[in-house]
């Protein structure tokens, strides 16, 4: 890589700072050098010996390999000692820029200088020590030739939105009432209350025991005080059959789990609101400390309905909006309906954006889902049963009677075949869909033109049946819970994949 | 789809894969050559004299003599005017559409070893989750450049 024209390097305190930095490292390794009289200590000064003659070159190098070039449509970094490293980060594509001084910083005169781009929290571009005036410089130019290249070519995609968001407002809800006095969704008490009861979690009984262990107070005592004496027979009994006992404290743990669940979701959710203001939905919510947040309606990448088999049974669902931005607190998924029908999450989503096709003339109703293959039972039986063979195996291996857990397996088979139940797929012309998850149902609708990447992968043994997976990752998505389909005939999930990415083609030359 | 002119990486980039291996290998060589010593005379050793040793050797003698050959096999890509489409995997084969309007941003990068036979990395970041860093390895380093350069022609979508 030849030097440019027109490239930087750090101020030179870069070096001076990152020795400063260093220095902590090295007195601690030289303590017991320092503290024994005799210098017995050798070992800690070879370290110490190792370690200056490794750092302090290192930096020397690392600084003078960093160098960086503004230019009107992107910014060059070069970097890295044993790694070389030239990224380009155009201009267009940055978010922000953020100018940060430290205390060592103020007192030097110099500033940090980060470039964040959409996708990671991490910033994608910094310059670790410049001029303060060199700093303010980069952040202006960058605005500068932001601010050009808007200026040049009028930015149809914003403009786009722009024309696009308020129809689909008006398309979705055609009543007279001025958007902002209708909220979207609304959480009455009643239904707050109901969702506590549904938020049956173990996870507070939990905490309960633990404080109680903490605490660590005398039962008897504390019994008598709580009680006093009259609910003795009812002790005595559990005292002497360890069945009652049993079934008083399930009770009793069931009871706690059911209205702490209750006491939480109505200090979260208590007067949940979720409006459209322009194109922005407003949403604010809880009891005790009132939180009200935005969200920008082009930020919005996909639409997550969640539910359980106990809430499904009721017909209850929770909307959830995937969203992207540099800002952290824009990221993630935000809860857009906490509870609800099925009908008023469809309605919700549709409002948030339009084009979701279900609102058909029949009324709103779930997306078809077509099934994946049959095999994918096979496989996951497989994988359940070798799987509960290696616990079973390593907890015979110390405790004999462990092999009974292999007692298991037909067990494996009712999940595999719950797993094949609850996993599907559908699309249409904008929205791909994907269902998945036996007791945590997640079903995702992602709109095609969000699309980031489009993966298609077979496994080994995917490809021994001829299966293969199909994901299309969006701005956002959770790591830990892809918005996978598995299990699709191959040729199957070579033309949803295909057809996805010539329909995201088109999406956008239109 | 663009199917036609996929094309393969560069060959000498399996001996950077096979050096690397090596390196792991001759680390966990070491480790287990200092088990077998350290327990030369323990009567009640975990594992039979030397297997460590000969199972590190063996494993990682195997792998870096076949992993770079297969990878390398399966490993293919193309780059069009809209995207970047890439092809890999030994056991987990996949298959990465990248819509080139989609990129954020890009590295080109060397480490020591691919400096030995001048090859590079391309990087092509993006706003997704899974796919907010997908590599390119094994092409040599002008092309990767060139390869940078091309793609940036292409960068016109809005920012997320």
């Amino acid at each position: 890589m030849e030097p440019d024209p027109g490239e930087r390097r750090l101020h030179p305190w870069t070096l001076l700072q990152r020795v400063f930095v260093a220095v902590p490292a090295l007195f601690l390794i030289l303590l017991p050098v320092i503290r024994s009289s005799d210098g017995i200590a050798w070992f800690n000064l070879v370290l110490a010996g190792m370690y200056a003659v490794l750092v302090f070159p290192w930096s020397i190098v690392r600084y003078m390999r960093f160098r960086y070039r503004i230019a009107p449509e992107e910014i060059a970094i070069r970097s890295g000692v044993l790694t070389v490293r030239q990224r380009n980060i155009p201009v267009d594509r940055i978010q922000n820029v953020e100018v940060e001084q430290g205390i060592l910083q103020r007192l030097t005169g110099t500033a940090r200088v980060s470039i964040f781009t959409a996708g990671s929290t991490a910033a994608e571009g910094v310059l670790d020590v410049v001029a303060l005036g060199e700093a303010h410089r980069v952040r202006d130019s960058i605005r500068q030739f932001q601010s050009a290249l808007v200026g040049e070519s009028p930015e149809d995609s914003l403009a786009e939105i722009a024309r696009a968001i308020p129809a689909a407002s008006t398309d979705a809800a055609p009543n007279d009432a001025p958007q902002n006095d209708a909220p979207l969704f609304e959480m009455t008490m009643r239904r707050v209350i109901l969702s506590g009861v549904f938020r049956f979690s173990l996870l507070y009984i939990a905490l309960f025991f633990s404080f109680v262990q903490y605490i660590e107070p005398d039962p008897e005592a504390m019994i008598d005080w709580l009680i006093g004496g009259r609910f003795n027979a009812l002790a005595n009994a559990a005292s002497e059959s360890p069945l009652v006992a049993f079934l008083s404290t399930t009770i009793v743990a069931v009871a706690f789990a059911w209205l702490s669940g209750i006491a939480v979701n109505l200090n979260k959710y208590h007067g949940f609101t979720l409006r459209a203001d322009g194109d922005k939905l407003h949403h604010k919510q809880g009891l005790l400390s009132r939180n009200t947040g935005t969200i920008p309606l082009r930020k919005v990448q996909a639409f997550i309905i969640r539910t359980n088999p106990f809430m499904r049974r009721f017909g209850w669902y929770r909307l959830e909006v995937q969203t992207m931005g540099f800002d952290v607190k824009e990221r993630g998924h935000k809860v857009a309906v906490p509870f609800g029908t099925m009908d008023e999450v469809l309605r919700t989503a549709n409002r948030i954006q339009s084009g979701l096709p279900y609102p058909d003339p029949h009324g709103i109703r779930e997306p078809a889902f077509n099934a994946v293959s049959k095999l994918t039972i096979r496989r996951a039986f497989i994988r359940y049963s070798v799987a509960l063979s290696v616990v079973a195996g390593g907890l015979w291996y110390f405790w004999s009677p462990g092999i009974w857990l292999l007692s298991l397996i037909p067990l494996a088979l009712v999940g595999a075949i719950l797993r094949y139940r609850h996993m599907g797929w559908g699309e249409d012309e904008r929205w791909l869909y994907v269902r998945r998850g036996v007791i945590k149902q997640h079903t995702w609708l992602l709109p095609i033109e969000r699309t980031q990447v489009l993966y298609r992968s077979a496994s080994y043994f995917q490809r021994r049946l001829g299966l293969a997976s199909l994901y299309i990752d969006a701005a956002g998505a959770s790591a830990m819970r892809p918005a996978e389909a598995v299990d699709l005939p191959e040729d199957i999930a070579r033309e949803v994949l295909d057809r996805a990415y010539a329909r995201f083609k088109e999406i956008k030359l239109s | 789809m663009p199917k036609l002119d996929l094309r393969h990486l560069d060959p000498a980039v399996q001996k950077v894969w096979r050096i690397r291996i090596l390196i792991a290998g001759a680390v966990a060589t070491v480790a287990a050559a200092a088990y077998d010593v350290l327990n030369l005379f323990d009567t009640g050793r975990f594992l039979p004299l030397g297997l460590a040793t000969v199972s590190a050797l063996v494993v990682f003698g195997l792998a870096s003599w076949l992993l770079p050959r297969f990878r390398y096999r399966f490993w293919r890509f193309s780059l069009t005017d809209e995207e970047l489409f890439l092809e890999r995997g030994i056991f987990n084969r996949v298959t990465t559409i990248v819509p080139l309007r989609r990129v954020q941003h890009m590295d080109v990068s060397q480490d020591v070893i691919e400096r030995e036979f001048s090859l590079g990395n391309l990087v092509v970041y993006t706003a997704g989750t899974r796919g907010s860093q997908v590599i390119l390895p094994g092409l040599q380093f002008d092309e990767a450049e060139q390869l940078r350069e091309r793609i940036k022609l292409y960068i016109t979508d809005e920012p997320v």
